[in-house]
């Protein structure tokens, strides 16, 4: 799961996305869940990445495309949810134990500041 | 089913299953674009092994041209379901790779394999149709293929412990995009059903190979799968699956009618 959070001025962390509902009309074309499993998987792919570095490389990680897209989501989902108050932000992942209600932290960013809204045309 | 109808009709199927894929796509384009969240200028430095030869991905792959990519595919799956040539397959599955190098290898993992699976064979056939010895080996191999992915996937359950005591499904129920159903949870919390239920998936995916034995056989497994298929859609959001699969079942057929003689 990826959570967000305001720093200036200090917000409580918030879950990235809110599972959609479940609905007959998306058989055929189902983009928003689609969207969601490709997130899904970019998270799986940064925990995996977490998962597989030794403390040293943890800081030569922020610089990797994983990571970066990671930044790109937070920052998306941000626009998306009309976050347009924040000015700095920080973001974390947590994964679950099987089985067991409790996230740990795979990994909590520093402190970025936000650029301002932006949209392709 | 002749070979030819057994061809066209799969032809038509992926046609509208990369149809209904690129429209998803477009959907969703906002989230490739350079302030998206698979921005071309982060994910280009993955291809800085080609070199110069990068420029041409930059300009297929960069913002807003990936978007007429997405649209290409569209018009293309559509053609497909209208007319049976090569050059649409040709370029379909050359469109559809470039895709799957925007989402850094696939989209949607199983379903896209699927697709390239199918729109290779087909392209192969196709373009061989003078040759019936190649058209016939593409279209077997589809539905080989796709028999031995059912039976390989039940065969990975049966040898998982959790699978086999009925434990694996609650967990992925729990773990389903959609927001908690009331019925999703009291399914869940039925143990009885749930190793009902975790038996009956490991069993027809191991036994899918069966459907190779005649076609009557053939038909009640392509029809156990749609169902199988329209559940996994209803219960975790896997539409494309439903579709890219469904693409290979004239082919699956097909097999049944040649290998029962």
């Amino acid at each position: 799961m990826l959570y967000y959070r305001s720093v200036e001025p200090e917000g409580e962390w918030k879950e990235a996305w809110q599972k959609p509902k479940r609905s007959w009309k998306t058989l055929f074309v189902n983009p928003e869940v689609n969207y969601l499993f490709a997130c899904q998987s970019l998270l799986n792919q940064v925990e995996n990445d977490v998962n597989e570095l030794g403390e040293a490389e943890h800081t030569e990680f922020a610089r990797s495309v994983s990571y970066r897209l990671l930044q790109n989501l937070v920052l998306y989902q941000m626009r998306m949810q009309r976050e347009g108050s924040f000015k700095r932000y920080q973001f974390k992942l947590m994964a679950a134990n099987q089985g067991v209600e409790q996230l740990d932290d795979v990994l909590i960013s520093p402190v970025y500041e936000v650029d301002g809204p932006k949209e392709d045309s | 089913m002749d070979l030819e109808q057994a061809q066209r009709l799969s032809e038509i199927l992926i046609g509208l299953a990369v149809l209904f894929q690129s429209i998803e796509l477009l959907r969703i384009a906002p989230s490739v674009g350079n302030y998206g969240v698979w921005r071309w200028e982060t994910l280009r430095e993955e291809y800085s092994f080609l070199g110069p030869l990068r420029i041409g991905l930059d300009f297929l792959l960069g913002y807003p041209n990936v978007v007429y990519l997405f649209l290409s595919r569209a018009i293309l799956g559509l053609l497909l379901t209208l007319f049976s040539h090569w050059i649409i397959l040709a370029l379909l599955l050359f469109c559809t790779i470039l895709i799957a190098l925007r989402w850094r290898g696939t989209f949607n993992g199983g379903s896209d394999y699927m697709s390239i699976i199918v729109l290779a064979a087909l392209l192969i056939a196709s373009a061989s149709s003078e040759n019936s010895a190649f058209r016939y080996g593409c279209i077997l191999y589809i539905g080989l293929q796709t028999t031995s992915s059912y039976f390989v996937s039940g065969f990975v359950k049966l040898r998982k412990q959790n699978w086999r005591a009925g434990l694996a499904l609650p967990a992925f129920l729990r773990s389903s995009i959609y927001q908690a159903s009331p019925w999703v949870d009291n399914c869940a919390r039925n143990r009885a059903m749930m190793l009902i239920s975790s038996w009956g998936i490991i069993l027809f995916e191991l036994l899918f190979p069966l459907a190779l034995v005649s076609p009557q056989l053939c038909l009640g497994f392509l029809a156990l799968a749609v169902l199988f298929h329209f559940a996994n859609f209803y219960i975790f959001g896997l539409n494309r699956f439903l579709f890219a699969w469904a693409a290979a079942y004239p082919a699956v057929y097909f097999c049944s009618l040649v290998l029962s003689g």
